[in-house]
């Protein structure tokens, strides 16, 4: 017996168990409900519905369609600490 | 009409607190707002890694506003910078410096509100929205 553990979404499940049973699970992947392969311990692939994939890609190529960020630029920026930003905020107050 | 350069300080809380005086810059017809590309590329950043997807849309909206100058990062610049501010701060004052603006607009009290930083931006002035209003 292996160790399976699903939740609401997700089922996780070793490589090494799933694979003389990809074509069941690959029937079990609908919607947002997806598996999560380990190898090792790790979490190392997912097997996701092909249709929530592709939605996936859609959704995040258009919130990256447009965007200022430069890789050129980046090693100049720096991340705000939360301190800060509310530090801001204070100021900011009218 | 002046110009002002909005630092990071500034165009995040502008895109996080939407009634704040940052904000209300945006709502101002006799100044121009300017920002680099180095101003909009950390606000993004930053933007995208702490606030949530609908700041994001406030933030591409903000920026039709602004006048985005064709200026990047010069390391001699910001070396001199760095004598008078704090390092992590040296690449904005180092942009605000050499852009074509009259005054910085800043949240950042502690670092940029320094007798050192004033000397060092003149003629140029550093001021909060705040200050921005009564003017």
């Amino acid at each position: 017996m292996y160790t399976l553990i699903k939740s609401e979404y997700m089922t996780i499940l070793p490589i090494t168990k799933a694979r003389s049973k990809l074509g069941d699970l690959a029937d079990q992947v609908q919607g947002s409900d997806y598996i999560i392969l380990t190898k090792g311990g790790s979490p190392k692939a997912a097997l996701v519905d092909i249709d929530y994939l592709n939605r996936l890609q859609k959704d995040l190529s258009k919130l990256y369609k447009q965007t200022f960020i430069a890789s050129g630029l980046l090693p100049f920026t720096r991340q705000f600490s939360d301190e800060e930003i509310a530090a801001w905020e204070a100021e900011d107050a009218v | 009409m002046r110009r002002l350069f909005l630092d990071s300080s500034v165009l995040f809380t502008a895109v996080n607190s939407p009634t704040g005086g940052a904000a209300k810059l945006f709502t101002l017809s006799n100044i121009r707002l300017i920002v680099s590309p180095l101003v909009l590329s950390e606000v993004e950043r930053n933007v995208r890694n702490k606030l949530e997807s609908y700041h994001l849309d406030r933030f591409f909206l903000l920026t039709k506003a602004l006048i985005i100058i064709d200026q990047f990062p010069d390391v001699a610049r910001i070396h001199a910078a760095g004598r008078v501010i704090h390092s992590k701060d040296a690449a904005i004052l180092a942009e605000a410096k050499f852009a074509a603006c009259d005054i910085l607009v800043s949240l950042d009290r502690k670092h940029f509100f320094t007798k050192e930083v004033r000397a060092f931006l003149k003629p140029k002035r550093v001021m909060t929205p705040k200050e921005i209003f009564v003017l």
